[in-house]
């Protein structure tokens, strides 16, 4: 196994608010890692971290073994490709030529290329028929898809993304996540933040539990989706058990009113 | 594909038109049997006033779109302007300071660091305070008229006549300019255009998001400040040229977007050439509307600007 990742003492804090405190973390090349934990847990800042986008203030980030502060922003672009949570549209553009900006890395300023790679892209995506639509125009699921598209178009080795699937319904939620699936299964590595424990417990190969800025366990989602972890970092009683079907791990909160009917 | 030579050929159509008119009328109308025979005099006026008139025109129009254009992309703003964020304010006071202290040829340079004064303070307002882009839009109004009250009081205690109509054309006027800064602020501003169209998939990226462009490898910080820098050069040039002259910077980027998209690689160019193209009309009514009286082409960019720009803020659904 490569190592793409390796994380030692990593601490972060914006002011005096300490978000991330001391995580020690390794990724492999072609990981499906899952970033889970309850809301103000950490987990975007970390991705950002890892995005380069935001500066930590204790601690070291290798990247291939290379410290990530001393690879330049545009190197780094051509392996890395990011996905916030949410873009918002200043003005609208047509679909082909927001794909077409993932080419920047390689091309800078004032560099230009044929459209055609776009083209071949959107083949493999099946958005084709959106290429000439504007953005606003595309339903959330679609958008999403695009916003993927462009990663790849990056040519992005590893891809971090930060809740691809919210706002979507449970349709898109697997069709975007088995779009990572398979570029995962192409070699990629996939990072990214997840609401859905069970989407997490489908597609992850690896899952890192935060809780309070910190790692309360990394694992695969057999070790860490747990009902004594969940349980404790989600403080909430959940029901864990493994699909017959799927054979993965399934997770379900238990509402406080049914869980008062066993107290009698 | 159709439709695209149509909207290029209405361009062009648009340029010529406005040039022409630019030429022939005015206070001395030119009919087209007159322009085959011209007198010595005729071609005085054409050579001496109104081709080097047209050609301000055009280079404040287009200077001030274009300015207008990338402002808009790294405020993510679309009422951003020189003229809504008070840089152009913030230049008249430069220049009007110029004058007091008698560095009549350094005023550029005046105006330059006036904008650069204003637009630096207008930023640390909407940075400490928090401001959404509505607020510092009214902010960069205020500090407008701010600056043209400083403007007014300084040349009224001066009671030096001549300087009364030397600062007069800050109001916008085309009538004054000065023939030396009309040559280099052309080429300055064209300069300054030909490196904004190729850095045209820069303003893309970071007007979609920053964070965004920063993992795309975009600078954001230094691509925003040389931004600020270009921007407030080119208004400044335009400020010294022909006053303040409002709203060029807001409605034409808007009319170009919604006509040609908004891919920046389109919108900086077509923005050159309409905004050029809709000053020197502007300037056209404004000397025959009532001829042969000429009336300050602030007036007529006011007026139409202003109706334009609340039918924008009336018509948009979108929150800014």
């Amino acid at each position: 196994m490569v190592e793409i990742y390796k994380i030692e003492n990593l601490s972060f804090s914006y002011g005096k608010n300490e978000v991330l405190k001391n995580i020690n973390l390794s990724i492999d090349k072609g990981d499906f890692v899952g970033i889970v934990g309850p809301n103000g847990s950490g987990k975007t800042t970390f991705l950002k971290i890892l995005a380069k986008i935001l500066t930590p203030n204790k601690g070291n980030i290798f990247y291939k073994g290379k410290e990530l502060k001393k690879i330049k922003n545009i190197e780094y672009a051509r392996e890395v490709g990011y996905l916030p949570s949410e873009i918002k549209f200043t003005f609208d553009i047509k679909v082909k030529d927001f794909l077409i900006l993932g080419r920047y890395p390689f091309l800078g300023r004032f560099r230009e290329e044929s459209e055609d790679f776009v083209y071949e892209i959107g083949e493999i995506f099946n958005i084709k028929d959106f290429f000439e639509n504007k953005i606003s125009q595309l339903s959330e699921g679609e958008k999403q898809r695009i916003y993927i598209a462009q990663i790849i178009v990056q040519n992005s080795e590893t891809i971090l993304l930060d809740e691809p699937t919210s706002h979507l319904d449970i349709g898109y939620q697997f069709g975007i996540m088995d779009i990572l699936k398979k570029l995962n299964d192409n070699g990629k590595t996939i990072i990214c933040i997840l609401h859905d424990l069970n989407i997490s417990a489908c597609y992850c190969s690896k899952i890192i539990l935060l809780n309070k800025g910190e790692i309360y366990k990394v694992g695969s989602p057999e070790e860490v989706l747990t009902y004594e972890n969940i349980e404790v970092v989600y403080n909430t009683k959940v029901l864990v058990y493994k699909n017959p079907f799927t054979e993965k791990i399934n997770v379900f909160g238990i509402p406080s009113y049914i869980l008062k009917k066993f107290d009698n | 594909m159709k439709r695209e030579i149509f909207k290029n050929l209405f361009l062009f159509f648009i340029f010529i038109f406005a040039i022409y008119s630019g030429i022939f009328f005015g206070s001395e109308i030119y009919s087209f049997k007159k322009i085959l025979n011209l007198s010595e005099i005729d071609k005085a006026i054409i050579y001496k006033i109104r081709i080097p008139r047209v050609t301000c025109a055009f280079i404040v129009g287009a200077g001030l779109s274009i300015s207008g254009v990338v402002l808009q992309s790294v405020l993510k703003n679309p009422l951003a302007e020189s003229y809504t964020l008070g840089i152009s304010g913030g230049a008249s006071l430069g220049i009007v300071i110029g004058i007091l202290t008698g560095n009549i040829y350094l005023i550029p340079l005046f105006a330059f660091i006036g904008s650069i004064f204003s637009l630096f303070l207008i930023l640390s307002i909407s940075i400490i305070k928090k401001l959404s882009t509505s607020s510092i839009i009214l902010a960069g109004i205020s500090l407008n008229f701010i600056f043209s009250s400083l403007v007014l009081f300084l040349i009224s205690v001066s009671n030096y006549e001549k300087f009364y109509s030397t600062v007069l054309f800050l109001f916008g006027d085309l009538s004054s300019f000065s023939t030396k800064i009309l040559i280099y602020s052309g080429i300055i501003i064209f300069i300054c255009f030909i490196f904004l169209y190729f850095s045209g998939k820069v303003y893309d990226i970071i007007s979609i998001d920053e964070e965004k462009a920063k993992t795309l490898g975009v600078n954001v910080n230094f691509e925003k400040n040389l931004t600020y820098f270009i921007s407030c050069l080119i208004s400044s040039l335009c400020v010294s040229l022909s006053g303040i002259i409002g709203f060029v910077g807001l409605i034409i980027p808007h009319i170009v977007r919604s006509i040609f998209g908004s891919i920046h690689k389109k919108v900086i160019p077509f923005s050159f050439i309409i905004g050029g193209s809709f000053l020197i009309l502007c300037d056209t009514i404004s000397r025959v509307i009532i001829r042969p009286v000429e009336i300050p082409v602030g007036v007529i960019t006011g007026f139409f600007g202003g109706i334009f720009f609340l039918v924008l803020l009336f018509k948009t659904e979108k929150i800014w």
